[in-house]
């Protein structure tokens, strides 16, 4: 395109000629407008200046936190070696071999030895039992110096401690709570093995050196026994029984490093004196058969509280016997006027919770082989029947006629001969529960098993042994020297031609280990319950091969089943006070109730606990 | 009865918890070869604050339990143990600021007691993985802790020395100290 500039111009502006188009493109005309006169005006610029003002940027500091945070820490003392260098360790394989030797004396027939445990070094124990501190430790860092402990299974693994059988869960559990423990009760139903945790628990705190020296007291009868646990669990430890004459007995009591010294119930009465020894401290005072101080104002009582002593430890499968008295009276030993007599039953079983540990085989032995109850009563024989009626009308009579010098030894000596006419009657011998004894025995001893007579008197004893000769009874009671004991257990245990062990409720109810035998017949009942579960254990422990019956003898509609049926009734107060555990014990019985036996009133006097 | 035994090594196992209220709670456990307790030390609880948690966004973690709560025990430890060992993988980020061989242990489930804290764990994926001997562990790309370490430690160790078992023994002490940290 091309465009030539034309000379016109307009208001001063000089327009440029309309391009000349091509021929084809069409005409493009300006036309002058009226308004466009106003483009004739002189322009005027007008300058309006302004200040720019400049603004400060604003800065804001944020304090970040330099300190590092607060802390609080502790040590600890260089960690107890348990002691047990290799040099030690033949001690305790030798006690491990002797304890397989003797497997169905002691324990599990499935358990391992702990050794062969601790050998296999990929071996991490499947579970792990803490120790925890106890409620009443109140320093954090006494609190936490339990609290940072490896699990007990550990400990036990890296001490090269060696058990001649691997202890059961709840077994570790029992002495992780005794460990840290100053004041415990462990009250486990018999036959738990109590007497392994504590002897564990010693073991490890002796080793440790957090104890020097330690007391155990426990009946006579079962002296020898602990002196073989203590082989068995500690084979290191050195123990020392506390007897002979007045001159050694001084000599022992005056041995403050002696590691164990165990000590009976019986001697501790008669070395009263020798116990004025100056600086004598015990850093662990341990009483087996614990229901033996229930009595606060019983010398016994006084004497084992009079020990000086840092720990104290109880141990008893039936901390209530009778009453609740009973439990506050051992913890006056263990810590004295924590529980009072007017605190109601909720606050005790309280108060009590955090020093008590209590498991009952059927919780935690749940493959353990059952116990199985079976009550036979029978009818007495037509002769018993006679001098029953005969002794027990006449004796009401008497009863009733003394008036108030009526006291409740008469009335338990009326008790104790009628319960004796069920036995046997004394003009004939005739007997309603040796006649169905007999036959049961023909048949244990045709199957090659063996059985435990129990009764409360010895004679009555005897008068079994007789008839019953053909399958070799074995006795053990209060007549047999202690030192045969333990020789009557083993012949009863190794002779196959020993069928039966008639023993008394005295001897034969704590601390013996006869789980091999599986029939076990209470002839006649003793007062309490708790005895008699005692007895029955002696069968039904660790180790029983199978199920173990109970055959408990009462002859009908006579004084056995009145004692029976009040004594089922006190059950409540066990379980009301472990409410977690089933009730193996009960209360034996008070005044009143032998006074209700024959419907008579106690005079007020005499109300107090009689059994 | 006993003797002493004497520590051949020790063992530092650091642990930290993030309670939803009270914060973070740190602790610290110096072990022998037997696994046996020598130190222990805890922090206060710590509560980040509001510019703490704006500036460090996703990494506040690693700053509170390794610059500032796992600094903080390591200092005030009397004993300097061979090795440090953590269950969160936050508490590397202590290699920032200390000069001791970290590594990670891959914990267990917490037990029902601490169920309710948080064990805080950064989204550090960058880590290598070591072993020896029946330790197995993750370490950061600068960390001096090396596989002959960890084998010459577990040479020394008693053979059951479980490494994952002492992180539940500073949680439970937490617990004991800092009764505020328990469960409602």
């Amino acid at each position: 395109m091309q465009s030539t500039m034309h000379d016109d111009s307009w208001g001063g502006i000089q327009f440029c000629q309309t391009p000349a188009l091509s021929s084809d493109s069409p005409a493009i005309d300006f036309l002058a407008l009226g308004w466009q006169g106003q483009i004739d005006r002189g322009q005027t610029v007008e300058v309006d200046s302004r200040a720019i003002e400049s603004t400060e940027i604003q800065v804001v500091n944020i304090r970040l936190q330099s300190k590092l945070p607060q802390t609080i820490g502790f040590s600890f003392p260089e960690s107890p070696d348990f002691g047990l260098a290799d040099s030690k360790a033949p001690f305790a394989k030798a006690a491990a071999k002797e304890a397989s030797e003797n497997k169905s004396d002691q324990s599990v027939d499935t358990a391992k030895t702990f050794a062969a445990n601790a050998d296999d070094s990929n071996a991490v124990p499947a579970k792990r039992t803490r120790i925890l501190p106890p409620k009443d430790l109140v320093k954090l860092e006494d609190r936490l110096y339990f609290v940072l402990q490896p699990p007990l299974e550990t400990l036990v693994t890296t001490a090269r401690l060696e058990f001649p059988f691997q202890p059961f869960p709840y077994q570790f559990e029992g002495i992780a709570f005794l460990f840290p423990r100053e004041a415990a009760i462990l009250a486990d139903e018999m036959g738990l093995g109590k007497t392994m945790q504590a002897i564990t628990t010693v073991r490890m705190l002796l080793l440790s050196s957090q104890l020097r020296n330690v007391l155990l007291i426990c009946p006579k009868p079962l002296v020898t026994n602990w002196v073989r646990e203590f082989r068995q669990w500690a084979p290191e430890i050195p123990v020392v029984v506390i007897e002979g004459d007045q001159a050694k007995r001084q000599y022992i009591w005056n041995q403050q490093d002696t590691p164990v010294r165990i000590a009976n119930y019986e001697l501790l009465m008669r070395d009263r004196a020798l116990l004025d020894i100056p600086d004598m401290h015990f850093d662990l005072v341990i009483l087996d058969e614990a229901q033996r101080i229930k009595n606060r104002n019983s010398t016994t009582a006084e004497i084992v509280r009079a020990l000086p002593r840092t720990r104290s430890w109880a141990l008893t499968g039936t901390p209530i016997e009778n009453s609740v008295e009973d439990l506050i009276n051992i913890f006056e030993f263990l810590q004295p006027g924590y529980l009072r007599s007017d605190m109601s039953l909720k606050a005790i079983s309280q108060a009590s919770r955090d020093f008590i540990i209590r498991r009952t085989k059927d919780k935690v032995l749940t493959e353990m082989p059952p116990k199985m109850f079976r009550d036979e009563e029978l009818e007495l024989t037509a002769a018993q029947l006679d001098s029953y009626r005969s002794a027990e009308d006449e004796g009401i009579v008497q009863l009733s006629d003394m008036g108030e010098t009526l006291t409740i030894q008469h009335v338990f000596e009326l008790v104790l001969r009628l319960k004796q006419i069920c036995n046997f009657d004394p003009l004939t011998g005739s007997s309603c529960k040796l006649e169905r004894l007999e036959a049961d025995m023909e048949e244990i001893a045709a199957s090659g098993h063996k059985a435990i007579i129990f009764s409360q008197w010895v004679e009555t004893l005897d008068k079994i042994a007789e008839p019953l000769a053909r399958f070799g009874p074995m006795q053990y009671h209060g007549r047999i020297p202690s030192a045969k004991r333990d020789s009557v257990i083993a012949q009863f245990k190794q002779d196959p031609s020993k069928h039966l062990i008639l023993m008394s409720y005295g001897a034969g109810s704590v601390g013996l280990n006869l789980q091999f035998c599986q029939y076990v017949f209470l002839f006649d009942r003793w007062w309490n319950p708790a005895v008699e579960d005692q007895a029955v254990n002696r069968a039904h422990r660790i180790g029983v091969a199978g199920p173990v019956t109970v055959t408990r003898m009462m002859a009908a509609n006579t004084i056995e089943q009145r004692i029976n049926d009040v004594l089922e009734k006190k059950r409540e107060l066990f379980n009301q006070l472990f409410a977690d555990t089933d009730a193996p014990a009960s209360s034996g019985l008070s005044a009143e109730e032998i006074f209700g036996l024959f419907n008579l009133k106690p005079i007020k006097a005499h109300k107090k606990q009689a059994a | 009865m006993g003797s002493n035994t004497k520590t051949l090594l020790a063992l530092g196992f650091i642990s930290v918890r993030h309670h939803s209220e009270h914060g973070y709670f740190g602790g610290y456990l110096i072990l022998n070869q037997l696994g046996r307790p020598l130190e222990f030390h805890c922090t206060l609880p710590v509560k980040p604050s509001r510019a703490q948690s704006l500036l460090y966004g996703h990494t506040l973690d690693e700053f509170i339990c390794g610059e500032q709560i796992a600094k903080a025990l390591v200092t005030k430890a009397k004993l300097k143990p061979t090795l440090l060992l953590t269950d969160s993988s936050s508490v590397l980020a202590f290699e920032n600021v200390g000069d001791e061989p970290l590594v990670l242990i891959e914990a267990n489930k917490t037990s029902d007691s601490e169920a309710h804290l948080r064990r805080p764990n950064s989204a550090e994926t960058n880590l290598k993985r070591i072993g020896a001997a029946g330790m197995r562990c993750s370490i950061t790309a600068s960390s001096s802790a090396t596989s002959e370490l960890l084998s010459e430690l577990s040479s020394k160790l008693a053979p059951n020395f479980d490494l994952t078992e002492p992180f539940h023994r500073i949680a439970e002490a937490l617990l004991e100290a800092h009764p505020i940290a328990k469960a409602a």
